[in-house]
């Protein structure tokens, strides 16, 4: 006897369609896999004899025969248990198999027969969605992420019992739903505040031009200066997700098993701050089987990168794709993906190794050739695609005390929001409103020249500034795209002096090499 | 020339077994201490008796023509203490070297000796000098090669270099004295540096060509430094620096110290500060080390540094550049001569940071106030 059941295999962002075919057939009692199981789907033997038994249904004593179709796709992991036992339980006639074969299902299955949660299960649902399957059973703590796929029926099922009782019609379980509006409304005073930090005014508007224009930043003070701090606030003064931004971050977070339990959704914007010691798969993804990294976890969010000269070169070049294309790549032999990673890099050090030059409260003692060679670690490549560098300076204690509190997050993020508004009009993307990420930053140069337009006291300026500053060409482009976004946030078409001038100072590692031949 | 040989002989070998190329007893001659036995040689040298050993094998391979010729082909000069090239001020040192190495990319002797009859000055300083010490570093080292004075100092970081730019860029020469070998560029930043002072000035070590710069070199560097020049500014420098051991080299050799002031907040005044104290001469400009030195400038030099020092700052004004916002007024007022970072600007000015930043990139660019990175604004 044949029975069949829909399932998925998440490869990268994408799930497709795995038929699991069972037969039972006469002969010596045993039970194979086939069709390129890894070894967790070898090892659901056993989950599924156990669960079946221990479920009080009856594990039958034939020969049998699971096929994993296609067979040229790799499967992998242990969601495929669910729908091995439920097709087991069909072919041995237990239930109705034309029932069975109208659902797609993935679950784990734990010894007693109870359900645990897999990765990937928004993805899954997605793949559901387009098989045509007419519902799809998961394990019920992932019911609430795949619920954020509209046009397919969740059904969270706790254990196999539940599972056979609902294919057998014998118990409803209502479809799973989530509220994201209410989530996405009430995520955003959840991360600190702005308002908590004291001073750094100059660092503070740095972070803030580089929210309204989507630039990187780097930040070079001395430790204890507030780096990681201002950093942590920079998602709190980004416009709020939207519905479809919040979907894509689940989805990648879903595939790296990363929603908490009773998480659904992903409603704030991410902020990853991996230890400088992390490798390169680490960072920009991968593994045997791809898998997202750091890069990918941070997609419109914050990726922060502190102690940057600590990162490995390797693992560093490694950022250089996600940063112009918004995506990373991961090739291996068996198969590549494509995940996106569309994040703003916050990268923070030192300004020397001894970390107190320009600190008015220690003394540096690095040598001045130390100081080149610790610079020299961050690759120029990187660098060119880092719009913002602020010096932060170290608070004294006088200053800590006296410090006034500062403004809070919702009044930058609302300046922001707006400068947001005025890059969506120009950039004319309102029909694709719900990911337009165009910004500032990603400006070609043809689109510096058109939308960068001078008045005649900026391109007076500007001239002084690359004569007596010795700004590079691409430094020059960086200046420009800058001072798009301060006129973006002062509310301004064109690009006046103004704005230019305090674009420049946000360059100062290019100006640090005024001694020279 | 067996004098000459003999020096050459001691300085390869007191190098190869990694001692300084220094006699302990200078008045004694080279080939006399050369042609002694080896253990009245170890004696007169202070040689431990590990390196006695190793002379005779040294005597065997060692010859003078050969490493002549080695020399001669990389464009390398030897001078024995006691020729005529020999700087007459080094002889009358204390620790006189028994030779000097010299490298010139044209190896012309008639230059050489052109550079060694001007009056020498030297210009040290701190490696990790501020703007303002580079600043008077190169003025200083303008002005006096414009007098005719060759600049000389240690090729270091900071105001060494910014001395020899300073120094070159007026067509003068400038004198390099290196830790190392004439041939190994320590610190390799300043490569395109040395070349030129290879082309138009010279580089001089009393060590052997390969010879690594070692960090007891340095000091004993500083005795040539001061040893070879008439007096020696100090513009920057920390307590305790190799600056100041210049200087102390230089007034026991009968030679004057001037120190540049620096404010008083800045750690890098420490030692211009001191030597002020001790009664060295405090400069302000080339004029005054020329006139307390009794050097003559020629009537044209003269007006030329009369004119007014040469400050980088304002560009000329010439009535085309606008008057100063009032921001701009009030970040200015707000300074106080140390570099400070944007936010005590516009705190002091009571400016908002936004516009203090712009405020004082504008200003940058008329060259009113200047930026130090990672420390900020600074008039």
């Amino acid at each position: 006897m044949l029975a069949r059941m829909q399932s998925h295999a998440v490869l990268g962002m994408e799930a497709s369609t795995v038929e699991v075919e069972t037969d039972l057939g006469r002969g010596l009692p045993s039970f194979s896999i086939v069709g390129l199981p890894d070894t967790a789907v070898r090892e659901s033997r056993e989950r599924v004899r156990s669960g079946i038994s221990n479920s009080d249904y009856e594990f039958p004593l034939k020969r049998i025969t699971v096929n994993l179709a296609p067979a040229h796709i790799r499967k992998e992991g242990p969601a495929f248990d669910l729908p091995i036992a439920l097709s087991l339980l069909a072919a041995s006639g237990q239930m109705s198999a034309a029932r069975v074969s109208q659902y797609s299902s993935a679950g784990e299955l734990s010894l007693d027969g109870s359900v645990r949660r897999i990765k990937g299960a928004l993805s899954i649902a997605e793949g559901a969605r387009l098989a045509g399957s007419k519902g799809l059973l998961l394990p019920a703590a992932n019911a609430g992420e795949a619920a954020l796929v509209k046009g397919i029926e969740v059904i969270g099922v706790e254990s196999l019992v539940q599972a056979v009782d609902f294919l057998r019609g014998e118990i409803e379980i209502a479809a799973a739903r989530v509220d994201a509006a209410a989530m996405l409304a009430t995520a955003g005073g959840r991360h600190p505040d702005m308002a908590d930090v004291k001073g750094q005014e100059h660092a503070r508007r740095a972070l803030e031009v580089c929210a309204a224009g989507g630039h990187n930043l780097l930040m070079l003070g001395p430790p204890g200066s507030g780096k990681t701090m201002l950093a942590r606030r920079l998602p709190s003064i980004l416009p709020p997700l939207s519905f479809s931004e919040a979907v894509e971050i689940t989805r990648i977070h879903s595939i790296a098993g990363l929603l908490g339990p009773g998480q659904p959704l992903v409603a704030r914007r991410p902020f990853r701050s991996p230890h400088h010691s992390v490798s390169r798969a680490g960072l920009s993804g991968g593994g045997g089987k791809p898998r997202p990294g750091e890069v990918s976890l941070s997609h419109l969010g914050v990726l922060f990168l502190d102690e940057l000269p600590e990162f490995s070169r390797a693992a560093l070049e490694t950022l250089r794709q996600p940063l112009e294309d918004g995506t990373v790549t991961i090739s291996r032999a068996l198969q590549s993906a494509t995940f996106p990673a569309r994040f703003m890099l916050v990268a923070a050090m030192n300004p020397c190794p001894c970390g107190h030059l320009g600190d008015s409260r220690k003394k540096c003692i690095c040598p001045p050739g130390r100081i080149a060679s610790y610079r020299g670690k961050i690759s120029g490549p990187l660098l060119d695609r880092i719009d913002v560098v602020v010096d932060v300076a170290a608070l004294n204690r006088r200053e800590l005390l006296t410090e006034q509190s500062s403004e809070a997050s919702a009044a930058v993020a609302d300046r922001v929001a707006a400068a947001w508004r005025r890059q969506l009009r120009r950039f004319g993307r309102e029909q694709d409103q719900q990911s337009a990420g165009f910004n500032n930053a990603m400006m070609s140069a043809s689109l510096v020249e058109l939308h960068c337009k001078l008045d005649g006291a900026s391109t007076l300026l500007l001239g002084e500034a690359i004569e007596r500053l010795s700004l590079s060409a691409r430094a020059h482009q960086r200046v420009l795209r800058v001072a798009r976004s301060i006129a973006d946030l002062d509310g301004s078409g064109t690009v006046g002096a103004a704005h230019l001038a305090e674009a420049i100072s946000y360059r100062s590692i290019d100006r640090a090499s005024w001694e020279c031949d | 020339m067996r004098s000459r040989a003999s020096a050459l002989a001691i300085a390869y070998f007191l190098d190869s077994v990694g001692r300084p190329v220094r006699l302990p007893t200078p008045d004694v001659t080279p080939e006399r201490i050369w042609d002694s036995p080896s253990g009245e040689i170890g004696r007169l040298l202070g040689l431990r008796p590990r390196e006695v050993g190793l002379l005779s094998g040294f005597r065997r391979e060692f010859s003078a023509p050969v490493a002549e010729a080695r020399l001669r082909s990389t464009g390398v000069s030897f001078i024995a203490r006691g020729e005529e090239a020999y700087p007459e001020l080094l002889e009358r040192t204390f620790d006189p070297p028994v030779g000097l190495f010299v490298h010139m990319s044209d190896g012309d002797r008639s230059r050489l000796k052109e550079i060694l009859n001007r009056p020498r000055i030297a210009i040290v300083g701190a490696r990790a000098a501020s703007r303002y010490g580079i600043d008077a570093a190169r003025m200083f080292a303008s002005d006096l090669s414009k007098a005719g004075v060759c600049v000389v100092s240690g090729m270091a970081l900071g105001i060494d270099a910014a001395a020899h730019r300073g120094a070159i860029e007026e067509e003068g020469s400038s004198i390099a004295v290196l830790g190392g070998g004439v041939d190994v560029v320590y610190p390799a930043a300043n490569r395109r540096l040395y070349a030129r002072l290879a082309a138009s000035g010279a580089i001089f070590s009393e060590y052997p060509p390969g010879s690594r710069p070692r960090p007891w070199r340095f000091p004993a560097r500083n005795r040539i430094i001061a040893g070879i020049s008439r007096g020696v500014v100090v513009v920057e420098g920390c307590e305790g620096s190799g600056s100041l051991i210049t200087a102390d080299f230089c007034l026991e050799q009968g030679g004057e110290v001037f120190a540049v002031p620096g404010s008083i907040f800045s750690p890098l005044s420490e030692g211009p500060l001191r030597l002020i104290n001790q009664g060295a001469a405090c400069v302000a400009g080339a004029v005054q080390v020329m006139e307390s030195l009794g050097l003559a400038c020629d009537e044209r030099n003269r007006l030329n540094l009369d004119e007014g020092r040469n400050i980088p700052g304002p560009d000329g004004g010439d009535g085309g550049t606008p008057p100063l916002t009032a921001d701009e007024k009030a970040l200015s007022q707000a300074m106080d001569g140390m570099p400070r970072s944007v936010d005590i600007l516009a705190r002091r000015a009571g400016v908002d940071s936004a516009s203090a930043a712009s405020a004082l990139v504008t200003m940058e660019l008329r060259g009113l106030v200047r930026y130090e990175p990672g420390l900020g604004y600074t008039r």
